[in-house]
């Protein structure tokens, strides 16, 4: 199994949206830190509440969003990747190669250190004059008169860091003065570090480099790029009403180079047929169909371009009940004629279940467990997951009557602490979990595992 | 049997469009009775939402009434005009009836009933809500407008509904705005506004199918506290049967503007007797159903267009288990039991004999099964 070339993976893939500047800036870990694999062939299910990343996470593989950070691997090649590991690799090595050289020169490294003394005491200073004005009350009347006070605080502790600066440069500047052998100078020593520092920096930059060319969308990425593809949730507003069905669905072909008329017909008549449409619902609009035969031409869209993974973001919520069992047994048959690989987003766990061989469970930007889909049910570890499956309705009146519903609190349902961190642990094969040690033997020990 | 409260009697409406007439209902009949909760389960175009703003008289503009009666029991009748107009024009036989017949009253009198006494909650939390209005203002202005209260008692009653709702913090809340709200929240405000006024009927049209699993656990669990501790009548829309499974007493099936199938919510998920139900009930997965199960049992082609209802069972097209008659003539209600009625000729004595798909059945038998043991939990 391992030998085999996985058809997607994603190594610790975040995308944060970032908003706002100042004091308002606002960073929206919508994924964080995400890592899985997908089989060829397989149907991998993505589930959690809305707002958990999930969706996110789909659009991130196809590059509708540019990840900040991780690496997304298709059949072997990296088609997407963040930057911002690689841009801290580099400021960090800056920063060490730049102390290492300052070191080498005693005069400039302890005037650096005064200045840097210096910077963070008025830093300080300031932080604590947001803080005290952040507990007032704009409304209350003594506001003026209690926030000019801490200003006053604020600009007497910036002048004696001031102070203290200049008296710190004038005793080194005598001490330069009366003991000029302490401040000699290591040039040879200096050089050495300069010459580590730009091959280092050199590395890290051709890696940027590499990784910004893989991520760009053109030449082999593009085509790889192409076996990539997505239906979406609403049938209605994912079809441009003014396009007729064969546009919608030749769009891609065309964005693709194919020029030749015929064949653009050809293949999107038999991209119909597979959807179980016929040639003549082509040239039609998308508001003279029904909301499950609108999904089979957003399904039709995809597949004209013969993908070889399908994204699948929540294809059935929007559709009647029977109209979700036409849509999934379609894209049932679809997999097993077409040899698909699908990654399954949806919040309802029935039919994820019934429907993925593996289903990861998210929560706020973190796969918290993630196992083959029988194991998942039997045996649901981490809290959330068991929270989420006692939430869902059963059509059986009499286990309704009696069904419990459990909740998750993610303060008071683990013990975290700075040195008793959870991390993905595989608890039984094909079982992973977010835990950290002790929980893993407490779920151990429930369901009496080895 | 407790006391009925309304009655739905051969209800049809149609709307006019470019098209022609559409017949939304067609001929539905059902009651209720105080303090239960009726699911009204259906694909969307069935006819459950018409149904529904006719009690609560919001019909669109193009509807036309073409015939039957929504028959409302409440002693509050007699304060409206139409009432007192009805018992002068009637000899004093008749005196002392407390029901009207909804359809025939007019928007002055209707304005009295809705919200003090008929009150409805709609799938979309956001579209219901006023975006720049204070949510506490929204509530409490329910209650200064119909109860005649003062503005300040209408705070504070307003708050303790908040209370009521599950709202924390509620005095900061009070001065929010619906944006500040999460889904949850804000489907917990539209029930306190539906419910400030006391009312007596609760109409929730798909309250909980934009919600998350959790969040709609929460809010079912919701309705179901308030309906106990005020008596309430529920008529509950949805097309999820897990949710119908939960919050049910009864059950009425819709299918092409007309009921299929009732019974109480044990004879519909355990004795089902219609195809139709049969194919709801099996066309999506439970918890249970294996992926070695294979396919999911698909209701083949989509609703009839109720511009041209078909002639006989409208459902026949899709059904598998469809008669010649089917195509012919409409079938009756069949009963069952002295609760369970079903609009099937299979349930005619001289019709073959049919059993429900197989997957259903071992579905059936599995859960009572379960039941008889009596631990109930399909999650462990």
């Amino acid at each position: 199994m391992s030998e085999q070339v996985k058809t997607l993976v994603v190594k610790n893939l975040k995308q944060y949206f970032k908003s706002g500047r100042g004091k308002n800036k606002l960073v929206v870990k919508a994924v964080d830190d995400v890592s899985f694999e997908i089989n060829e062939g397989e149907v991998f299910g993505l589930v959690g509440e809305s707002g958990c990343g999930k969706t996110t996470t789909g659009r991130t593989i196809i590059k509708l969003y540019d990840a900040t950070d991780g690496e997304i691997i298709f059949k072997g090649k990296h088609i997407g990747a963040g930057f911002e590991s690689i841009k801290r690799q580099i400021s960090e090595a800056k920063d060490l190669y730049d102390n290492q050289i300052l070191a080498t020169k005693p005069l400039n490294l302890k005037k650096f250190e005064i200045n840097s003394t210096y910077k963070a005491d008025v830093n300080i200073a300031k932080l604590h004059f947001d803080q005290a004005l952040s507990k007032l009350s704009k409304t209350d009347g003594k506001y003026k008169e209690e926030s000019a006070k801490f200003k006053q605080i604020k600009d007497d502790s910036i002048k004696l860091a001031l102070e203290k600066k200049n008296k710190s440069l004038n005793d080194l500047k005598l001490d330069f003065e009366q003991n000029p052998n302490k401040y000699i100078e290591d040039n040879s020593k200096a050089e050495e570090y300069k010459a580590q520092r730009n091959e280092k920096l050199n590395e890290l930059k051709a890696r940027y480099k590499k990784l910004k060319s893989d991520n760009a969308y053109k030449g082999e990425t593009y085509d790889e790029m192409k076996k990539i593809q997505m239906i979406f949730q609403d049938p209605i507003s994912s079809l441009n009403p003014r396009m007729t069905v064969r546009e919608i669905i030749a769009e891609g072909l065309y964005i693709s180079g194919m020029r030749d008329k015929n064949q653009v017909t050809e293949r999107v008549y038999e991209a119909l047929r597979t959807v179980g449409l016929v040639p003549e619902h082509a040239f039609r609009y998308p508001h003279e169909f029904s909301g499950g035969q609108r999904q089979r031409i957003g399904i039709a869209r995809a597949l004209v371009l013969k993908p070889e993974l399908l994204i699948a973001d929540e294809p059935i919520s929007a559709l009647d009940v029977s109209i979700q069992a036409q849509v999934i047994n379609l894209l049932k048959d679809l997999k097993k004629e077409l040899n698909l690989t699908i990654l399954f987003i949806a919040h309802d766990l029935s039919v994820v279940k019934f429907f993925s061989d593996r289903i990861a469970v998210m929560y706020f930007g973190k796969i918290v467990e993630l196992a083959d889909a029988d194991l998942l049910f039997e045996h649901p570890m981490h809290p959330y997951t068991r929270s989420l499956l006692s939430a869902i309705p059963q059509p059986d009146p009499h286990s309704e009557k009696l069904r419990k519903r459990f909740t998750y609190d993610p303060i008071n349902d683990h013990q975290y602490s700075e040195t008793v961190q959870p991390r993905m642990i595989e608890i039984e094969p094909n079982h992973f979990v977010l835990a950290s040690e002790q929980e893993v033997e407490n779920y151990k020990k429930e369901y009496a595992l080895k | 049997m407790a006391d009925k409260i309304l009655e739905v009697k051969d209800l049809s409406i149609s709307f006019k469009t470019q098209q022609g007439v559409l017949k939304a209902v067609r001929e539905v009949s059902f009651d209720l009775y105080k303090g239960e909760t009726l699911a009204i389960v259906g694909e969307s175009g069935s006819g459950k939402s018409v149904t529904s703003r006719a009690i609560i008289g919001i019909l669109a503009g193009n509807s036309i009434h073409e015939g039957g009666t929504i028959n409302f029991y409440s002693s509050e009748v007699k304060k409206l005009e139409k009432y007192k107009e009805l018992q002068d024009n009637k000899d004093s036989s008749e005196d002392g009836q407390t029901f009207i017949d909804l359809m025939s009253i007019p928007e002055q009198d209707f304005h009295k009933l809705r919200g003090s006494h008929i009150s409805m909650i709609f799938q979309d939390p956001m579209s219901s809500l006023n975006p720049i209005m204070k949510v506490g203002k929204q509530i409490s202005e329910a209650l200064y407008l119909k109860m005649g209260v003062d503005k300040q008692d209408a705070k504070k009653r307003a708050l303790e509904l908040m209370r009521e709702m599950g709202i924390t913090e509620v005095e900061k809340r009070f001065n929010q705005y619906p944006f500040q709200f999460s889904g949850g929240m804000r489907q917990r405000i539209v029930i306190a506004i539906a419910l400030a006024n006391n009312a007596e009927i609760l109409i929730c049209d798909e309250p909980t199918t934009a919600l998350d699993v959790t969040t709609q656990a929460q809010i079912l669990e919701l309705i179901n506290k308030i309906k106990a501790e005020r008596n309430l009548s529920v008529i509950f829309i949805t097309h999820d049967l897990g949710v119908v499974a939960n919050m049910a007493d009864r059950v009425a099936v819709m299918y092409a503007g007309k009921i299929v199938e009732y019974g109480k919510v044990d004879e519909i998920f355990y004795e089902p007797k219609h195809p139709y139900t049969w194919s709801l009930l099996s066309a999506m997965p439970d918890l249970e159903s294996k992926k070695s199960e294979q396919e999911l049992f698909v209701i083949p082609g989509t609703p009839p267009d109720m511009h041209f209802p078909p002639k006989g069972d409208a459902f026949a097209q899709r059904n598998r288990y469809a008669m010649n008659i089917d195509f012919e003539e409409q079938p009756p209600m069949f009963k069952v039991s002295d609760t369970h009625y079903a609009s099937t000729w299979l349930l005619d004595p001289e019709a073959p004999k049919v059993e429900m798909p197989s997957g259903l059945k071992s579905r059936i038998a599995r859960n009572l099964e379960r039941a008889k043991k009596g631990t109930g939990d399909q999650h462990e």
